[in-house]
């Protein structure tokens, strides 16, 4: 495993004061806070930040790190020497820094009980704590409801006590109408529990798949209706397709490039159900050949006073 | 490996089937039930009864108190810092979807 530089991570010397590293610290955590920043690998830089953080502001675990990294002399490669810490004991409130998971380097290092959540004294026969994944699902899932398999990444120990990627698989009801953002309890299926302590629950954020016609806000769906000139300017009926299937909508008479049609309660189901919307836009036909174009100067010359920037106008 | 969990699993929806008691949402947020007691009296959070053993949080608090518990613990803000924190990042949303709608 490589060895991690947690001064360097800081942008520190060695002989930075506890000062010092929280200064650091605190502005690396602004910049990089996945809640506040807006850089792309925001989430990744946070977690070295606070885990540089997590050992250097402890004096006791600063010390030990300082001696195993004198020992270590600036080899990429690190294994910790047998028995490195048997000189400590380390006191303070073991998982008081932020709720990631810290890298192998830290384990190695501090233990898999320093990594644990957040929080002081757990009972003995405590419940399982609450896990939290992203999943994607499709906009359709949510319109109709029902079972889908869910592919979730698990980090477990094997037998070696190495982190490993764990697929599980979960069989979900997925709710008629959850819509984008919203939260599913799957109660017990979080971490076990402590002794007799039952299992915590899993929280899954649902976000919806990009659709390739619809578009979702909220429980609203929206389409883009493209419609030939003729069929805006004199009116048309058109087959749309919508979640549920086609249906006809009525294009009204003399109708702009961008007019929101609304088929009341045909969005994303529920109490009240959403709205579907078609979303005009108006397609030219080609002027490819001369009849096409023909067919342009015929409508040119039919509307010779017709000004379609006369809204551009500057008045004098 | 990869095993499915079966029968199947009963999910319900957080934000409108659900409310949160005080310990709860403390283990659903992973934090102490003190820090939230905190951001209860500054404003942060609003649950329905008047005393933190009565409590009720609606399941949509969920997502802000996690946001309030990440910001205090991984900023080190204070609870207020924290409550002004929350509403910049209101408004940035407000502000990010208008500015998607206006863009089509």
């Amino acid at each position: 495993m490589d060895f991690k530089d947690y001064y360097a991570r800081l942008g520190l010397e060695k002989s930075a004061t506890p000062d010092e590293i929280k200064r650091a610290y605190r502005k690396l955590a602004r910049k990089y806070h996945p809640d506040v920043s807006k850089e792309p690998d925001a989430e990744a830089q946070f977690k070295e930040v606070a885990e540089a953080y997590e050992v250097l502001k402890d004096a006791e675990r600063r010390a030990a790190y300082d001696t195993v990294g004198t020992q270590h002399g600036g080899q990429q490669d690190f294994r910790p020497p047998p028995g490195w810490n048997s000189g400590f004991e380390f006191s303070g409130n073991a998982g008081d820094g932020p709720d990631l998971d810290r890298s192998d380097f830290f384990e190695a290092l501090f233990g898999r009980a320093a990594a644990g959540m957040r929080g002081a004294h757990r009972p003995a026969h405590a419940g399982g704590d609450d896990h939290h994944a992203k999943v994607t699902i499709d906009l359709m899932d949510s319109c109709r409801g029902g079972r889908r398999t869910i592919s979730l990444q698990l980090p477990v120990r094997d037998a070696q006590g190495n982190l490993q990627l764990q697929s599980r698989q979960l069989d979900v009801n997925i709710p008629k109408g959850i819509r984008d953002g919203q939260h599913l309890r799957l109660k017990g299926m979080g971490g076990p529990g402590h002794g007799t302590g039952p299992a915590g629950d899993l929280y899954l954020e649902i976000h919806f798949a990009p659709h390739k016609l619809f578009r979702v806000d909220g429980r609203d769906i929206y389409i883009d209706l493209p419609v030939a000139p003729w069929e805006a300017a004199l009116g048309a009926s058109v087959t749309v397709p919508a979640p549920d299937g086609n249906v006809q909508l009525a294009v009204p008479a003399g109708s702009p490039s961008g007019r929101n049609l609304r088929l009341r309660g045909k969005g994303l189901p529920g109490t009240p159900p959403g709205d579907f919307y078609a979303v005009l836009s108006i397609a030219l036909p080609p002027a490819g050949d001369d009849a096409a174009q023909a067919a342009y100067r015929a409508l040119a010359s039919s509307f010779e006073g017709f000004n379609p920037r006369a809204a551009l106008e500057m008045t004098p | 490996m990869n095993f499915v969990e079966g029968p199947f699993t009963h999910a319900v929806i957080v934000e409108t089937d659900l409310q949160f008691s005080l310990p709860e949402l403390g283990r659903a947020c992973g934090v102490e039930v003190t820090l939230l007691e905190s951001l209860v009296h500054e404003g942060v959070l609003t649950p329905h009864g008047d005393h933190p053993t009565q409590w009720r949080f609606e399941g949509s608090v969920l997502p802000r108190a996690r946001t309030a518990a990440r910001l205090l613990l991984d900023l080190e803000l204070g609870v207020a810092g924290t409550a002004l924190v929350l509403e910049l990042l209101d408004e940035i949303d407000t502000l990010k979807s208008q500015l998607r709608r206006f863009r089509g």
